[in-house]
């Protein structure tokens, strides 16, 4: 598919034309689907109805808002479609479809999942689901049934997948260690408002197309994301070749391990020890200390 | 539950809805505020202990306590087994371990507070601190010659049988048995002067104590001030006579942890009835060993309301509980959630960690000719009272060991011991962890 | 050592601790302070309390020196510790909660398990009952500028039979009653996070749940451990600004930092620069 192709595909996503009734966001700790949902806002001219498990606030663009703690998933539906009944007379524009937001598909119960989605769905509404992908939970009544993740997967449309984007290099796995700790580092990229999906669509015959994209939702814009090289190193290793018989040239690994030597001068430099240039000495057990000596450091 | 606007005075049970903007009435709590002095209490006869005149009258006056830190509540001073803590000042206990005491940094156990003691593997050192933690109370109401009961030992989970086997006092070489019988005449004199006079100098003593004056000679004049809030414990020896009913108390293990914590509170109550400043040692031995705890109770919905209602129970007599308990970590590992939540409720906790083989024998090896000096292992603070609550990073790994002999149970700093055999000591063995990552000894500012 | 500056604590780019945005603001937000063993927050939410009610905070920001008394109501929920502990904690601070009116405390320390909830084998509907408790009076709070902390309620789901959606909603429901709501709580990993613990019934799983599911609605994290190299004689760990998933409102920006701090056996408290 080209890329053009994949950008006409993405903007029918936002503006919910034809044929995905189901459209799974799956965001995570470092990259939230706040901005994601604002760009379905922003491209959507019909009636909200937002769902709410774990929103404080009710969204400015909500048309209906409906607080779902405490309420068991068949009580939910019932209050949807009270609210579609009701809908044709007050909304004179039958054409468009109702956008019904979910803020969390995580707080519905496993068993209750794929009725509560399907339930939702109806020819005159599409339902966008928030899925935040951190944490996996199991069922507890039938160990075999699949996840939450695998479920929603499985019957979405299209799903979205929200990822942060780094313009930077970063450390990946220190991020994801930090995160499995819950703590949240800084890193300009998190939750920024420029970030990167990746769209999976399924046809009707259920074949998917996987396209990426850098997403900008303080102007608007999308683009395609191109995978970027490993940019080549800027040491021309080459130029050393055959100049002598002793083999000068480093290869990948030891390149590595070589960069990361900390130079001890650039230790030193490092918080602890850039106070002034105190010497500190330790008083250990087998040190002789000399009770008539003015002059020595007494620790 | 509560809650009111902060200048009411707490009440134990809230019978009126609290209403914001309502004024309310004073009502101290036994327990809560401290007891006013007691008029007409017999005054003590050790030296510098006594309640100075004219401040032992002052009765607090009624309305929100504005307890300063400095400022130790009056009734304890009268009890020779409280001593303020030479951090926060707050009435501390020992727990007749000096070494123990020195390493909690309030010299002791503060009041109202918690002591967990982790154990890995299966010896029971534990128990030894346990031990003299309890005898340490009972023997303050064996040596104060006002015959008074200064403290209750509460023991959860066991029998009288525990009571038979606490440690006696070190009675010393014949040279220390000497001086310390030269030591009781002048403690004798002493008491005569004070019946006479009102002994000003005592009072200059105290205060300059008090006021962290004389810090060079501190440690001496401590133990001159204080002399019998810390013993020394002779393991080998025998606490005889055995603690009577009105020393100790044993409760029982239920299945349900709320009948346990009332008949705990109940105790501790009834024993402060009977005298105001006394103080209760609250001790759990070998806390969900399988020998004496059913199952069930290793349950978190038991053990950590449990623990939680104990907590409160500390809050609620922050002058006269205190509690120790010892917990088998290889049972319960300190990497499971159940002993974590533990953590986080207790206000202190050491982590007892016997050397294994190949390290005792390496230290056996180092000093051959010095046998006082092999350590049994590691002792880590994980967390200390008062100072970890507030923000303190308490947590000391491997900076000390622990020796346990027959005079005392001691807590070192720790270093690797140097052998003289090069070759012995490239074999070092470095094993499961046993070796501490930090190998150079630290000072203990205290 | 002098060479190194002491810094002033802020936590949004206006150079404030507390916003006057924030309190100003329509709607509502959640803070986490996590802290693991060893780095306990106390100094911490001793200096959010005294910013909250009078403007300042004396021991860890110099230029906010200006008093406003009266500046938001604070509301402070236990389940840890007794009142008479944060009063002590704050004198400190210069502030006396005995004596401020807008300090409201909610205690759920004395007689949480032996009179809330006395059966945690079934804690349900006791759990509910104590939280429409605290909800009620909250509400009676008067004003709307209302700062809420509540601190450990994680308690309840390794104590009773409680689930994870339960405290979640619960602490929803009180979220909307206030500018701002300080949730804080132990983050000790694994013993307490642990993102791939499994079993439903497991107390960690239920805990990691309630706090994934807490961080996943954050507006401002904050975060306090020891340090990664292990015990320093001078400073006694890191603390850590960092954004949650939710964003404040356009003009409330965080000022994403990462401190090391030392405080001392005074409560003294100092801060650098990482």
């Amino acid at each position: 598919m080209s890329t053009q192709n994949s950008l006409v595909l993405l903007n029918r996503v936002f503006s919910l034309k034809d044929g995905f009734p189901f459209v799974l966001v799956v965001d995570s700790l470092l990259q939230s689907s706040y901005h994601l949902i604002q760009e379905f806002v922003h491209n959507c001219n019909n009636d909200i109805v937002y769902l709410s498990f774990e929103t404080v606030n009710k969204p400015s663009y909500a048309t209906h808002f409906i607080d779902c703690m405490d309420v068991t998933a068949g009580e939910i539906v019932k209050q949807v479609k009270q609210l579609s009944t009701t809908k044709p007379e007050s909304s004179p524009l039958l054409t468009r479809k109702t956008l019904i937001i979910v803020d969390s598909l995580n707080y519905v119960g496993l068993e209750d999942l794929t009725t509560f989605v399907s339930s939702l769905i109806s020819p005159t509404s599409i339902v966008l689901g928030v899925f935040h992908g951190d944490f996996k939970s199991s069922s507890t009544k039938n160990p075999n049934f699949p996840s939450h993740m695998t479920l929603l997967t499985y019957i979405a449309s299209s799903i979205l997948d929200v990822e942060p984007y780094h313009t930077s290099e970063i450390d990946e796995e220190e991020i994801d260690m930090e995160i499995s700790r819950l703590k949240t580092p800084i890193i300009k990229a998190l939750h920024s408002s420029m970030f990167k999906i990746t769209l999976t669509n399924r046809r009707k015959s259920g074949r998917a197309l996987t396209s990426r994209f850098i997403i900008n939702s303080v102007n608007h814009t999308y683009e395609a994301f191109k995978e970027t090289e490993a940019k080549i190193s800027a040491e021309d290793e080459s130029l050393l070749k055959d100049l002598t018989t002793f083999n000068l040239t480093t290869n990948t690994k030891q390149k590595l391990a070589k960069d990361q030597v900390d130079l001890p001068f650039m230790q030193a430099q490092e918080e602890l020890g850039s106070y002034s240039g105190a010497i500190i000495y330790e008083f250990e057990k087998d040190d002789d200390y000399d009770e008539e000596d003015p002059y020595e450091d007494p620790f | 539950m509560s809650f009111r606007k902060r200048s009411e005075v707490i009440n134990g049970t809230p019978r009126t809805p609290a209403v914001p903007g309502r004024a309310g009435g004073p009502s101290p709590i036994p327990g809560r505020t401290p007891t006013p002095g007691v008029p007409g209490r017999i005054p003590s006869t050790v030296p510098g202990r006594g309640p100075l005149p004219g401040r032992s009258q002052k009765a607090k006056p009624p309305g929100p306590q504005k307890s300063d830190e400095t400022v130790s509540p009056e009734p304890e001073l009268s009890n020779i087994g409280i001593r303020p803590s030479v951090i926060t000042s707050q009435p501390t206990i020992s727990t007749g371990t000096a070494d123990l005491d020195k390493i909690l940094a309030h010299q002791g156990l503060p009041l109202g507070a918690s002591l967990l003691i982790e154990e890995s593997g299966t010896t029971d050192f534990g128990s030894i601190l346990l031990r003299c933690f309890a005898a340490q109370g009972i023997l303050h109401n064996r040596v104060d010659e006002a015959k008074k009961s200064n403290a209750h030992v509460i023991v959860v989970g066991l029998s009288h049988e525990w009571a038979k086997d606490l440690p006696g006092m070190y009675k010393g070489s014949s040279k220390d048995k000497k001086k310390a019988l030269i030591k009781s005449e002048e403690n004798k004199i002493n008491v005569s002067n004070m019946s006479q006079s009102s002994n000003t100098q005592e009072r200059d003593l105290k205060i300059a104590w008090r006021y962290g004056l004389n810090k060079k000679v501190q440690d001496e004049n401590l133990s001159e001030v204080n002399e019998n809030y810390n013993h020394q414990f002779d393991i080998t020896e025998r606490l005889r006579p055995v603690p009577s009913a009105n020393e100790m108390t044993f409760i029982q293990l239920s299945t349900d942890y709320k009948k346990l914590v009332s008949t705990i509170s109940a105790t501790i109550e009834q024993q402060i009835k009977a005298y105001s400043s006394k103080t209760i040692r609250l001790v759990i031995p070998n806390l969900l060993i399988p020998s004496i705890y059913p199952p069930s109770l290793s349950q978190s919905t038991f053990m950590i309301p449990f623990f939680h209602s104990l907590r409160s129970l500390l809050r609620q007599y922050p002058n006269h509980l205190s509690m120790a308990v010892s917990l088998p970590v290889d049972l319960y590992p300190r990497s499971s959630h159940l002993i974590t939540t533990l953590e986080n409720l207790v206000d202190s906790v050491i982590h007892l960690q016997p050397f294994n083989q190949a390290m005792s024998q390496l230290i056996e090896r180092a000093y051959k000719n010095e046998p006082g000096k092999i350590q049994h292992g590691l002792v880590n603070i994980l967390k200390l009272p008062v100072l970890a609550e507030r923000g303190l990073m308490t947590i000391h790994n491997g900076e000390y060991a622990f020796k346990n002999g027959r005079k005392r149970f001691e807590i070192e700093e720790w270093g690797i011991p140097i052998e003289d055999d090069a070759t012995d000591a490239n074999n070092t063995p470095s094993t499961e962890g046993h070796v501490p990552e930090k190998q150079t000894s630290k000072n203990i500012d205290f | 050592m002098t060479s190194i500056q002491e810094q002033d604590l802020v936590l949004f780019k206006d150079n404030s601790i507390v916003s006057d945005k924030l309190l100003s603001s329509s709607s509502s937000h959640l803070s986490i302070i996590a802290y693991t063993e060893g780095t306990q927050p106390t100094w911490f939410v001793n200096s959010l309390i005294e910013n909250s009610l009078v403007g300042t905070a004396c021991l860890v920001n110099k230029d906010l020196t200006k008093q406003t008394p009266k500046r938001s109501q604070v509301i402070y929920i236990s389940f840890s510790n007794l009142l008479e502990f944060y009063t002590k904690a704050c004198k400190k601070n210069g502030v006396d909660l005995s004596r401020e009116s807008n300090f409201h405390f909610i205690d759920c320390f004395t007689d949480l398990f032996t009179k809330h909830i006395t059966n945690p084998e079934n804690a349900s509907s006791q759990t509910s009952k104590l939280f429409s408790f605290i909800i009620k009076q909250l509400s009676m709070v008067p004003g709307v500028n209302k700062i809420v902390f509540i601190e450990n309620p994680e308690i309840l789901l390794t104590a009773t039979s409680i689930s994870s959606v339960e405290l979640s909603n619960s602490l929803v429901k009180l979220n909307r009653l206030c500018r701002n709501l300080f949730v804080i709580s132990c983050h000790t990993s694994p013993q307490i996070v642990d993102i791939h613990s499994k079993e439903a019934y497991d107390p960690n799983f239920k805990t990691s749940d309630f706090l994934v599911k807490l961080h996943q609605r954050a507006h401002l994290n904050i975060y306090l451990e020891p340090l990664t190299t292990g015990r320093a004689k001078d400073i006694t760990g890191i603390l850590t600004v960092s954004k949650g998933p939710l964003p404040f409102e356009s003009s409330i920006i965080i000022d994403e930092k990462s401190y090391t701090y030392n405080v001392t056996k005074e409560s003294n408290i100092k801060l650098y620069f990482r």
